[in-house]
């Protein structure tokens, strides 16, 4: 995509939002947004944002509708700061299987970053897999190339740095990829899959996906607490949830039912992205709240952010 | 001269080549299959001959070795003088010397003539030992044992480059990159700042590398010392090319000035009569050539019209004696090597007794053990760093051959690069058959386990498992539910005893053990057919470590799960199964993570 045709993506999501009151998948919490229509530009950025955006479409238009209507990347990132964004690319299989973030999403976000003015952006994860085949059979890298080099996947001790989690309640310390504690700005851009573990596999869920040792917090600890204890110190500025392919079982690894349910999600709260997400897409042929997934649970009772949606504005747009 | 430049650019050109090779640059290019790590390996003669002979038959990979020894029926030992690393390796250690023996020599004695010209006396260095190595090596392939690994140039030579040498050079290029790294980051050099390379560690190295410091201190005493006494690869090429018609040739110029016999690195020149020539030691390295003042020194394929009449008559004329001892050399090996073997056979195997874990695919262990020749390559190649040379467990006789050491790294199912390096075929080659190369059995060792010893809510074994050879099961007096391993299933790949998280302190054993029972060594036919023979049911399902995936047979598009595959009778296999709530009291029938 280029930049052409994401400013007009953008000006699209702006059309939508200020003609909002015709959408037929539209909540009732309008109020906040029907001052829009008169509004410029930059009253749009300042308060009038909902909480979280839901867009049906294709992965690259939705994503940016998405970010677009949370007020666009510039709200998240400013001239001269440093992004890392990390999707899911753990596996070496295409975003198809629903184990991996969509390519596009992906390379949505990068270049919105770019627009933003973001000194450097990079697309990080830490597959336990071989990672070269992860880059690779992902598409991510593909999709990132024009933007150089900056899908990587680091495995070598010395891209990780060990740090304390302060107030962490079980998993105290950890080391974390030096990168990603060196961003100005984080972003949580994970497939939304369903997890053996913990349910779900979401923007919480993912942030393992920036430290080294995993295991850990299997064995050692109890598993959703470590998570929790994790977003602690890795905070996403941004969360955007890629439900182009939802692996509804089987996950993290699949092989699982997937279900192309076409929709991005984000917000600026990680925790009510993740709890959006679940309440969203049916998981195991039935559906939950957000509640019922322990870890999202324990973030919103550690006030990470909250997972109660009825008190959020959600807006839901479909192009 | 300019023989001599060729000769210098194809030693360094093959040791280079080799080293890259035995370091796995051939991975590096593109669907490159026939620049294997193990390429230059097959060359060695000695190996193909110990090898082919314990084998009791020709083994297809190490033919190219059976070509270098037929074709030193015409070059005699050219391939030590012109390709072999190994003598590369020896004549750069001896360049060395020499050059630090000149340096105390000038600074001694200033006044005093020059002398010899650096090299030792060439004819104190004994010759015969080799060929009792060679007898020796082949009367215990004869008794179907290989010991060729001792001695043999090329395997011990890509031992020092791939075990020795990679480490400390992988250490240094992760240097170098880290400290390239924030420079790189600068200039917007991405994939450089975030480049890296695998540091592995190996055992055995300290041998490996005091065996080399001996070769090369061999030096000191006179060059290519190795080469001269102790190579058996040298001495089956010095017998079959001892009627080498390409050779050298004396000319009746030669003044017998005595300059070649100083120059000969081989001691092939007897200075008492400088126009013969032992053929059996000439490396061809054509120094002689190159150094006679008058220009009588030819190598040539058949003698020159006005060659010396007494040239080779008057060679072996001098050398029957020497002849005599060389059969007795032989005798002598032979019957060391008959002994050796004797001894290998009927001593205990002072290794395990239950013997070693064998990367998947390796022959049956004695056929194993008589074909591997511990070059370790299938080490340098296998990418989890589980494949180590053994020091005594496997035996005195299985010294440096490859084991399995899960604690270190999983075998990865989906991985056969130590099959591919194997010069000798040890290890079989099973093209989509891997999967079914069963190493081992794992074993639970409940007075260690976290969930069967501490009764803690520990799955790690379970949830790594690729094969879904562990289940977590409830037992009596238990509210956590405890490891099971279904012999049947299980591979032996270990990623449950890589990730088991508990460590027994007094023997450093993880608490989740992977042992060579029941691993399926055959030396031919199918490895599936083998496997479903002894009712294993060896179902790889891969996943990422760390993390669960269980076959959920309601999954349209998930593998096909045979109709037996229904994981463990306590569940109905039509939910997936969840670590976390699996042997904890059953939550209501949600699927697994989600709470009421």
């Amino acid at each position: 995509m280029r930049r052409r045709d994401f400013l007009k993506w953008q000006l699209s999501g702006a059309l939508w939002l200020a003609a909002g009151a015709g959408l037929p998948a539209m909540p009732s919490a309008l109020s906040p947004l029907s001052f829009l229509s008169s509004g410029p530009d930059e009253a749009l950025a300042a308060s009038a944002e909902p909480d979280i955006a839901v867009v049906k479409g294709a992965p690259a238009a939705a994503t940016h509708a998405c970010v677009g209507m949370l007020g666009g990347m510039g709200r998240f990132v400013k001239t001269g700061q440093k992004v890392v964004i990390k999707p899911n690319m753990s596996f070496a299989s295409a975003a198809s299987l629903g184990t991996n973030t969509h390519p596009e999403v992906v390379a949505a976000l990068v270049r919105m970053c770019r627009d933003a003015g973001a000194a450097s952006v990079l697309v990080l994860d830490n597959p336990l897999a071989p990672a070269e085949q992860c880059i690779e059979r992902s598409g991510i890298r593909a999709a990132c190339a024009e933007f150089g080099d900056i899908v990587q996947a680091p495995t070598a001790e010395r891209f990780y740095r060990e740090l304390d989690i302060d107030g962490a309640q079980q998993m105290t310390a950890n080391t974390f990829l030096r990168d990603a504690l060196d961003a100005d700005v984080l972003i949580a851009a994970p497939t939304a899959k369903s997890h053996s573990s913990t349910g779900v596999s979401l923007g919480l869920k993912g942030m393992m996906g920036l430290i080294r040792q995993r295991g850990v917090m299997h064995s050692r600890y109890d598993l959703d607490t470590a998570i929790v204890d994790l977003n602690t110190r890795l905070r996403a500025a941004l969360t955007v949830i890629d439900g182009t392919y939802v692996l509804t079982t089987g996950g993290p690894g699949g092989p699982g039912k997937v279900m192309q349910e076409n929709t991005v999600i984000a917000s600026a709260d990680p925790v009510a992205a993740d709890a959006c997400a679940v309440e969203s897409f049916e998981w195991y042929g039935r559906r939950f709240a957000a509640r019922q997934v322990s870890h999202i649970r324990l973030a919103h009772e550690r006030g990470l952010g909250s997972m109660d949606l009825a008190a959020r504005t959600v807006t839901r747009v479909t192009l | 001269m300019n023989r001599q430049r060729a000769r210098l650019a194809s030693r360094w050109l093959c040791l280079a080549a080799f080293v890259l090779l035995a370091w796995g640059a051939g991975q590096a290019l593109p669907g490159n299959a026939i620049l294997t790590r193990d390429l230059v390996v097959r060359l060695d003669p000695s190996v193909a001959l110990a090898a082919s002979i314990a084998e009791r038959a020709v083994i297809g990979a190490t033919v190219p070795g059976l070509v270098v020894l037929a074709l030193s029926l015409l070059l005699g030992r050219a391939f030590c003088g012109w390709v072999c690393p190994f003598g590369a390796m020896v004549d750069a250690g001896d360049a060395v010397w020499r050059r630090l023996a000149r340096g105390r020599r000038r600074r001694k004695s200033a006044g005093r003539e020059p002398g010899r010209n650096g090299a030792a006396c060439p004819s104190a260095v004994p010759r015969l030992p080799k060929y009792a190595v060679l007898a020796g090596v082949l009367a215990a392939a004869l008794a179907g044992l290989d010991l060729v690994f001792w001695a043999a140039p090329l395997p011990l030579a890509a031992r020092f480059w791939a075990l020795a040498a990679w480490p400390p050079v992988a250490r240094l290029a992760e240097g170098a990159l880290s400290l390239a790294a924030p420079v790189a980051r600068q200039m917007g050099a991405t994939s450089l700042a975030f480049a890296e390379v695998a540091v592995p560690g190996y055992a055995a190295t300290g041998y490996i590398i005091g065996f080399f410091a001996l070769v090369l201190a061999g030096g000191v005493i006179a060059p290519r010392l190795w080469c001269r006494m102790l190579c058996p690869a040298g001495a089956a090429m010095g017998l079959a090319g001892r009627a080498a018609p390409w050779r050298r040739r004396v000319e009746h110029v030669c003044t017998a000035c005595g300059a070649c016999v100083r120059q000969c690195p081989a001691g092939a020149i007897p200075s008492e009569a400088p126009r013969a020539t032992d053929h059996a030691e000439c490396l061809k390295c054509l120094r002689c050539a190159a150094v006679c003042p008058v220009d009588a020194v030819r190598f040539t394929l058949r003698s020159a019209p006005d060659a010396c009449a007494p040239d080779v008559p008057a060679a072996s004329a001098e050398l029957p004696p020497h002849a005599r001892s060389q059969r007795r050399a032989l005798l002598a090996g032979l019957a060391v090597g008959t002994c050796a073997a004797a001894l290998g056979h009927a001593a205990p195997a002072m290794g395990r007794p239950e013997g070693v874990l064998r990367p998947p695919g390796a022959l049956p262990e004695p056929d194993f053990l008589a074909r591997c020749v511990r070059c370790g390559l299938c080490a340098a190649a296998c990418p989890t760093n589980t494949l180590q040379p053994a020091w005594l467990a496997s035996g005195a006789l299985g010294m440096f051959s490859p084991v399995v050491t899960p604690a270190r790294g999983f075998c990865d199912p989906a991985c056969h690069a130590c099959a591919r390096a194997c010069p000798t075929t040890a290890i079989r080659r099973l093209a989509d058959e891997r999967t079914f190369a069963k190493i081992g059995t794992a074993e639970v060792l409940r007075d260690h386990c976290l969930a069967w010893a501490k009764k803690k809510r520990c799955l790690v074994c379970d949830e790594v498992c690729p094969y879904d050879a562990i289940a977590l099961k409830p037992e009596p007096g238990y509210t956590v539910g405890v490891p099971h391993v279904d012999p049947a299933r299980c591979a032996g790949c270990g990623f449950c005893e890589k990730h088991c998280p508990e460590t027994v302190q007094a023997t450093g054993q993880k608490a989740i053990i992977v042992r060579p029972r029941d691993a399926l060594r055959i030396a031919s036919g199918s490895m599936r057919a083998a496997a479903e023979a002894r009712g294993l049911r060896l179902v790889f399902t891969p996943k990422k470590p760390g993390e669960a995936h269980v076959p959920n047979s309601a999954d349209p598009a998930g593998t096909p799960v045979p109709t037996d595959a229904v994981p463990y009778p306590d569940t109905d296999g039509t939910q997936p199964l969840s670590p976390d709530t699996e042997g904890a009291p059953p939550s209501s029938g949600l699927p697994p993570g989600f709470t009421e």
